[in-house]
């Protein structure tokens, strides 16, 4: 193993599902097994978490040829960035698996354990073909779980996330080539490692704002930033829980990182250029999705708005190009992926209980499974950004990184406190609280091993809301090295 | 100084709230808990932290250093430096004491008002949960410490207003608290970053922005404060943001009485005094701010006179009363408000202690015409309700005269006489609507025989220590015109307070004036109401009975307009226009290949004419790229 | 000894089509027969051309015999290899099918190996009127194929239309071969060249009019904009192993030669009709996109999308001009889309064996829950042909537009990118149909055994998509010959034209 920790990490699960799919069939066993694997990994993922000694360069690196005659490599590795993620990634899954358990067929776990390959992979590639690859491969599982297991219009839902989203890829696939291209013009050899990529310097300002609009394209919808998002709605409403739950809490989160990871790096001058405009837009979609939300009645449509307000919030983050504001994103991106993931898989359980999940038809859960209730609480008020909790951190930092980016700006985006506040309480009350008129819903509390899943994320929430640091710690000497990275050739160029 | 006592402090509730919470999260499951231990958690554990605090408060008077205590760093990312540390000044001590105090007397009236409720145990994990956070607020070193106890309060008044939350305006008004507070709380995040930012990075500790605080240009000073006190408006129920306080009233009255009278709504007043050193610097923000403080005291004072909910009567007479803390604070007599504040509290949550103890007799009548037609015999209650009516009232020597008293006298010495005028015509109203109160409740006939209650231990044992507080708290600020010597104000110095520097005889008149004032509202009350006929009884109607339809137009301002948005945004917006427009070009796309099928007709000639066409064309080309030249 | 082994594989094809024919005049030889026969020479001659493969090499032999008429070179090695697989594995693939059609005779595949015949022949081409002989013995061979379907009403209409149209373009390359002659007196490649850059642009006029003739041969031969309009009547009648046939091996046979022409001859000519590629390039993407959206029958929405592929073929074709490259690009290409058309059309023809039906999207409903296996395979092809990652498809597009970007031509490589978003959803919706449909009444009742050779091709083809394209990035702790491998014997193969 050794170094290939990172390459075991990714395809175990992608392996484990091929043998399941072609050897069992009783869903008990394949759902028992894909557990295990998920374990195995989160073991695995914690092992390279404590081992990654905080510092800015990439550790755990393979870099092998994949195909020569383009200098394509199979080359991947973490930094602080990743790593984070990674590990949320780790974490999520299993917990997911524990609220999603009963009820699913052998194809629903074995594309649960496809995406979690396709994630990982695109996580840590650092070969932007390698990335692409993975981006692409890790739409397909989801792709058949809201075509198989989706509810209402799913098959026109499937086919429209999937074009959508394939055709910013297709547009980021170009720019790819391009760079490819530019640098074998100019270095006379093929290479598409990003850390290559950078050196190009031959690009015109056209070139440039060109390619960074072909990558713009994939992750704005991927995120998805304002006026990119309209697929999100039905998809989130229609999806199964646990498509949506990879779409929300780890999918949209591989688009905000993409950007950091590759996007920024390749174009800072272009980005450091137009990143007001970016932070603007981030902070239109969250005050915009915001409000949107507030009148859903489907609650999977209205966590929908949510998430894309949060995102853009989080956008505006990355964008604000400063320490405050990145590391403020990137923290968000794991509270977000934390409360989000949660919300959304509860919400799957009291929807398989009650098969209702429109919010005027819902009511009196709170009495009937309390246990249920304080959880949803707590993430609740976790997403809302409370102090004490994960979200404040984020979201206060954020504010201070756009504040320092543009004092007008910065106002604007404190009304994230307001945001989601409003439609979450709103929603919360009608939904859970309230008691319902006509016959109570059969709603049982949630299971012992779902409290024990979602145990160490309520724990998380607060743990990374009351001491941060520790975590901070991990990533903040990469956002360091490569915020003077990104300011160094963004002067150069 | 360093100190292991501070956190102490704040871990004793909180640990109860985590116990209580527990425990009470296993007891709905299988009911198994008695009350009786919840009770104890809930009520040792405040009792807990009033000790420490009071240790400390005494080391504080014979040493007179402050305290320190820092847990480890919250956050450091390049300048951004936050410790989770705790300051234990003379300030904070103050604060604590009667906080802790008051609280932990709510938290046994608690015990005796929550008696078999089914949420016994859930309510005094909220309980404590508040007062761990409002004890983090008091004590934080710096902004964002503070804040985080800032919004704990803010969520706990949430929690504990939608206390019986399947009723949906409980719910309701919690929400209204919730998002009003966080206004509130916008407004205090963006003063803390404007702050920031202005001292140029360097720390967030209130002891490095005093020293820093030259470095800043005045301007933004300025705007930090206004920021500021869009916070303190908040949770201070100040105008226009005061919108939430009544609707409170939803809750259990204890919550009521924690919420109003100790902790809650005195954190603005708090805040304010805490950022003393920032606001000395801008007078023009502290005359807005005690003009603010004025008109909702006006304001309240106003709306009381015609309600007919006796909490909510209390309520915007908190409100009033808290006007008169931030007319004293904005003119820069931190001492006078913050001591206000102390008295208020004590009167304050007695009344309402009082009011709640009627309610529970009365099987949860708030409408004080109902009540008094019900009337009960609590002597206790009675008598004690009486004392803190004339307290709030402002007569000599109970403890509520002195500390408006002062208030009035500094508005006057700044010679903002309009502020004077209507603190005295508040004063005024005051009496009249407080007395009111109490002559419809207990005094009016209602030609029933008397039938006497019992009051529940817990009940009563609260009540009569805040009555000693409420006569006598008056004489810790016992001013130099009876030859005191301002025991608070001097315990206060650090905030650099004015003082009042009035002439003796002034001062006398000025006392005179304010006694005349409210023994007038007294008499006035007096002849309406001591003899009130209960059976055509007033009704909440004119623009005063609804509260000058300021709801309404809230309601109509943000809540109806932002939803009307909202659907356009969804319908609209996303539906129409946005995805409207991807969904037609595709479609648009695929229509025209449909029409395009027609030259797939299946016809040979017409494939040999599009061949031939082709071909042509290509020989066109070949003419004029080779003939052609 | 070296020269007949370059020959061998040519000459095995057209004496187990001569066998074949005899054959098949006996009525007690079953079709397994025939099939076996073939598939024996067809591994044969795939041996035979596998073994020199690797090496370079360019060779004439018995050129006092053969006039130099023929080339023996690793390019054309290449071709050969590709199309005798490409055969054996239609055969293979088809063999269900075949068996279950009553019209299907033994003499099906003597004439299916005639036309192998023809192909080799042509990729060994070194002489135009060679080349059109050999073209010519290939597309009658295919004019009676797509005829061959009696059940079919459409057939008639089919054979006449491409037996038309065909003699119609057939004329044009006779034209122009004369042309040329007439330009430079010889119709041999090499001597072509020479003649070519002896002379400077003035005097060329008549050889660039002709060499245009010749090119509407070809772009009519692979169905681009605007000789297209066959492909759709002439694929929907002609059985559908056939259509298979045609879209894949044939495709491949016809580039093979003029690919050859273009890079021995005319390389410095080429820009000259890079105006009427682009124009052509563009309405082939188009059209072919809009002919596939349009379509209800699976049959004809994989025919219009083989456009489509047309369309990213011609668009490296282009680029030859710039940089050679492109042509591996091309040769690879050619590759991939071989083996997934022919995996993608010969599973349909497996599926409709037994039934009439399962021509349209609305009849794929529900086969995943009842065929899991084919569903998984059709999609593999799918993927393969939209380009999606984890398939020989994605190299294949990745090495195009790669080239074509690297040579310039930016725009057009987008447009084509655009061309594959709008493919993803005629494809996709077929494996929308396949899985997130609950499976057809009708069909319930059949039972199918999926245990034939028909099923293991199939499958044999989507391991060879998938290892193709995952290569050895995923595996690379296993030590197998990576694509790497398949892109320097392209390499080679291609350099093979240049070495005199």
């Amino acid at each position: 193993m050794g170094t290939d920790i990172l390459s075991f990490i990714i395809f175990l699960p992608a392996f484990v599902a091929f043998v399941l799919m072609i050897s069992t069939t009783k869903v008990e066993d394949v759902r028992n097994i894909a557990f295990i694997t998920t374990i195995i990994i989160l073991v695995l993922v914690l092992k390279t978490y404590l081992g990654y000694e905080p510092n800015s360069e990439m550790q755990f690196v393979t870099n092998v040829p994949w195909i020569l005659n383009y200098g394509i490599n199979y080359y991947i590795g973490v930094d602080g960035f990743s790593l984070t993620i990674l590990m949320m990634i780790a974490i999520l899954i299993p917990t997911s698996y524990l609220l999603l358990w009963d009820g699913r067929t052998k194809g629903y776990w074995i594309n649960m354990l496809m995406v979690q390959t396709g994630v990982t992979g695109a996580l840590l590639s650092l070969d932007i073909i390698l990335f692409y690859f993975f981006w692409e491969v890790m739409l397909l599982p989801v792709f058949l779980m809201i075509g198989n297991f989706g509810t209402g219009n799913k098959i026109f839902t499937t086919i429209k996330v999937t074009v959508y989203t394939m055709f910013g890829s297709l547009m980021m696939f170009v720019a790819i080539l391009y760079l490819g291209v530019a640098h074998f013009e100019e270095f006379g050899t093929w290479s598409f490692q990003y850390s290559d990529l950078t050196q190009i310097t031959i690009f015109s300002y056209q070139e440039k704002f060109w390619l960074f609009l072909g990558f713009l394209t994939a992750f704005a919808i991927k995120i998805p930033l304002f006026p990119f998002h309209t697929w999100i709605m039905d998809t989130y409403k229609n999806a199964p829980t646990g498509a949506v739950f990879l779409l929300s809490s780890i999918m949209a989160k591989l688009g905000i990182y993409a950007v950091v990871r590759f996007m920024i790096p390749l174009f800072p001058d272009i980005y450091i250029q137009f990143s007001s405009w970016f932070v603007f837009i981030g902070l239109f979609g969250l005050i915009y999705f915001g409000i949107a939300a507030l009148m859903q009645d489907d609650i999977k449509r209205m966590f929908a708005y949510s998430s894309a307000s949060h995102l853009s919030f989080i956008a505006a983050g990355i964008f604000s190009l400063n320490e405050y504001g990145i590391i403020g994103a990137l923290y968000l991106v794991i509270a977000h992926a934390i409360a989000t993931g949660a919300l959304f898989l509860l919400i799957g359980v009291l929807y398989d209980q009650t098969g209702i999940k429109t919010i005027k038809d819902l009511g009196g859960i709170a009495k009937q499974a309390p246990i249920f209730t304080f959880i949803f609480a707590i993430m609740l008020f976790a997403n809302i950004g409370l102090p004490g909790t994960n979200g404040f951190v984020a979201e206060l930092l954020i504010i201070f990184g756009v504040f320092e980016f543009n004092q007008v700006m910065g106002y604007i985006a404190a009304i994230t406190v307001l945001v989601s506040a409003s439609f979450m309480l709103w929603m919360f009350q009608r939904a859970i609280l309230q008691k319902k008129e006509g016959p109570a819903l059969k709603m049982r509390d949630l299971k012992v091993k779902e409290i024990l899943g979602l145990a160490p994320w309520v724990i998380l929430v607060f743990l990374m809301g009351v001491y941060p640091e520790p975590f901070i710690d991990k990533f903040e000497p990469s956002v360091a090295h490569y915020l003077t990275d990104i300011l160094k050739l963004g002067a150069a160029k | 100084m360093h100190t292991p006592y501070l956190v102490l402090i704040i871990l004793a509730p909180l640990l109860g709230a985590l116990l209580n919470g527990g425990l009470y999260l296993y007891h709905i499951k299988r009911k198994a808990i008695p009350e009786i231990i919840f009770a104890l958690i809930g009520t040792i554990t405040p009792f807990i932290a009033f000790i420490f605090t009071l240790l400390l408060f005494f080391e504080l008077k014979d040493t007179g250093t402050t305290f320190h205590q820092t847990l480890f760093t919250w956050l450091n990312i390049n300048g951004l430096n936050i410790e989770m540390k705790f300051l234990g000044d003379k300030l904070a001590i103050f604060m604590a004491m009667f906080v802790t105090f008051v609280g932990w007397l709510i938290h046994i009236y608690a015990v005796g008002y929550m008696k078999k409720d089914e949420g016994f145990g859930k309510f005094f994990a909220y309980f404590n949960l508040f007062l761990a956070s409002m004890l983090i607020l008091v004590l934080a070193d710096n902004p964002i410490i503070m804040f985080i106890g800032w919004e704990g309060v803010g969520v706990c008044s949430y929690l504990l207003i939608s206390f019986y939350y399947t009723e949906s305006q409980n719910v309701m008004a919690g929400n209204k608290a919730f998002i009003v507070n966080r206004v509130g709380d916008l407004g205090f995040i963006l003063g803390v970053v404007t702050l920031f930012f202005a001292l140029g990075k360097t720390g967030l500790d209130f002891t490095s922005m005093q020293e820093n605080i030259g470095v800043a240009t005045t301007g933004t000073l300025a705007l930090a404060g206004v920021l500021l006190f869009i916070g303190a408006m908040g949770k201070s129920a100040q105008v226009p943001l005061y919108v939430w306080l009544p609707d409170a009233m939803a809750g259990p009255t204890p919550i009521s009485a924690l919420i109003h009278a100790a902790t809650m709504v005195t954190a603005g007043v708090y805040m304010v005094a805490r950022f003393h050193f920032l606001y000395t610097g801008i007078e023009e923000i502290g005359l807005f701010i005690a003009y603010i403080g004025a008109i909702s005291a006006l304001f309240a004072a106003i709306i009381a006179t015609r309600q007919t909910d006796i909490k909510k009567i209390l309520a915007y007479s908190t409100m009033s009363q808290l006007g008169y803390m931030f007319i004293a604070v904005g003119l820069g007599f931190y001492s006078s408000g913050l001591f206000h504040v102390f008295t208020h509290a004590f009167f304050k949550a007695m009344l309402f202690m009082g009011a709640g103890a009627v309610i529970l007799a009365l099987h949860h009548e708030q409408n004080i015409f109902k009540m008094a037609k019900h009337r009960v015999y609590q002597p206790i209650v009675k008598a004690t309700f009486l004392i803190g009516v004339i307290a709030i009232a402002g007569i000599p020597p109970f403890s509520g005269f002195f500390s408006k008293d002062a208030i009035l006298a500094a508005a006057f010495q700044k010679e903002e006489f309009l502020l004077y005028g209507i603190g005295i015509f508040t004063a005024f109203l005051t009496a009249f609507y407080m007395f009111r109160l109490y002559f419809i409740v207990f005094v009016a006939p209602n030609g029933h025989d008397v039938h006497y209650a019992s009051t529940d231990k817990t009940i009563s044992f609260p009540l009569l220590v805040l009555a000693i507080g409420a006569i006598f708290a008056g004489f810790l600020n016992f001013p130099a015109v009876f030859a005191g010597e301002h025991q608070v104000d001097t315990w206060l110095a650090q905030l650099q307070s004015a003082t009042l520097t009035l002439s003796h005889s002034t001062e006398y008149i000025l006392m005179a004036a304010s006694v005349a004032v409210a023994a007038l509202g007294i008499l006035v009350a007096y002849i309406k109401y001591a003899k009130f006929n209960l059976e055509v009884p007033e009704t909440e109607e004119g623009i005063i009975g609804n509260k000058f339809y300021i709801d309404e137009l809230y309601h109509l301002l943000f809540v109806k307009s932002l939803k009307k948005i909202s659907t356009f945004f969804d319908k609209v917006v996303d539906e129409k226009i946005v995805d409207g427009m991807v969904m037609t070009v595709s479609r648009e796309f695929v229509d025209f290949g449909k029409k395009l099928a027609f030259l797939q007709n299946g016809n040979v000639r017409f494939y040999a004419l599009y061949m031939l066409i082709g071909m042509s064309c290509a020989f066109l080309y070949l003419y004029t790229t080779l003939i052609g030249q | 000894m070296m020269e007949i082994i370059n020959i061998l594989p040519v000459l095995i094809v057209l004496i187990g089509a001569v066998c074949l024919m005899f054959l098949s005049m006996y009525d007690r030889y079953s079709i397994k027969n025939h099939i076996v026969v073939s598939c024996l020479f067809l591994l044969l001659a795939l041996a035979f051309s596998i073994y020199p493969a690797g090496e370079s090499f360019s060779l004439l032999p018995y050129s006092e015999h053969l006039y130099d008429l023929l080339i023996f070179d690793t390019y054309a090695n290449f071709f050969n290899m590709a199309l005798i697989t490409g055969t054996l594995l239609v055969i293979l693939i088809g063999e269900h099918y075949a068996q279950e059609r009553s019209f299907i005779k033994g003499e099906f595949f003597s004439i299916l190996m005639f036309s192998l015949f023809g192909m080799m022949l042509l990729a060994n081409a070194n002489e135009l009127v060679t080349a059109f002989i050999a073209l010519e013995i290939a597309s009658f061979a295919v004019y009676i194929l797509v005829g061959f379907n009696t059940e079919n009403d459409k057939r008639v209409e089919a054979i006449f239309k491409y037996l038309v149209l065909g003699a119609f373009v057939g004329a044009f390359y006779l034209l122009g071969v004369v042309l040329i002659f007439g330009a430079t007196g010889t119709t041999h490649l090499g001597e072509l060249s020479n003649y070519i850059t002896s002379h400077e642009n003035s005097e060329l006029t008549l050889v660039y009019i002709g060499i245009t003739l010749i090119l509407f041969t070809f772009i009519f031969k692979i169905a681009a904009f605007p000789f297209q309009s066959w492909v759709l009547d002439v694929y929907r009648g002609a059985p559908i192993l056939v259509t298979a046939f045609m879209a894949s091996v044939f495709k491949v046979a016809i580039f093979s030669f003029f690919l050859r022409a273009f890079l021995q001859s005319f390389p410095s000519m080429q820009n000259f009709w890079d105006p009427i590629l682009t124009i052509l390039i563009l309405f082939t993407l188009t059209l072919g996109t809009w002919l596939a959206l349009t379509q209800q029958i699976v049959k004809r929405m994989l025919a219009a999308s083989s456009i489509v592929h047309t369309g990213y073929l011609l668009l490296a074709f282009i680029a030859v001009g710039e940089n050679i490259q492109s042509a591996y690009s091309i040769l690879f290409y050619l590759l991939s889309y071989l083996l997934t058309s022919i995996g993608a059309f010969g599973l349909v023809s497996h599926i409709i064996a037994q039934t009439q039906v399962r021509v349209t999207y609305d009849d794929f409903k529900g086969l995943a829950q009842e065929r899991p296996f084919l569903a998984a395979m059709m999609t593999i092809f799918l993927f393969s042909l939209a380009g999606i990652p984890s398939t020989i498809g994605f190299i294949a597009k990745l090495y195009v537009f790669t080239e074509a970007i690297s040579a310039g031509y930016i725009y057009l490589a987008i447009y084509a990118i655009l061309a594959t978003a709008v493919s993803i959803y005629y494809y996709f919706k077929l494996i929308a149909m396949m899985y997130f449909y609950p499976k057809n009444k009708q069909f319930e009742e059949e039972s199918f055994d999926d245990s034939r050779i028909s099923t293991y091709a199939i499958a044999l083809v989507a391991i060879l998509i998938v290892w193709g394209g995952i290569g050895t990035a995923i595996l690379f702790f296993i030590p197998i010959p990576s694509i790497d491998g398949i892109f320097d014997l392209v390499k080679i193969s291609v350099d093979s034209l240049f070495i005199r």
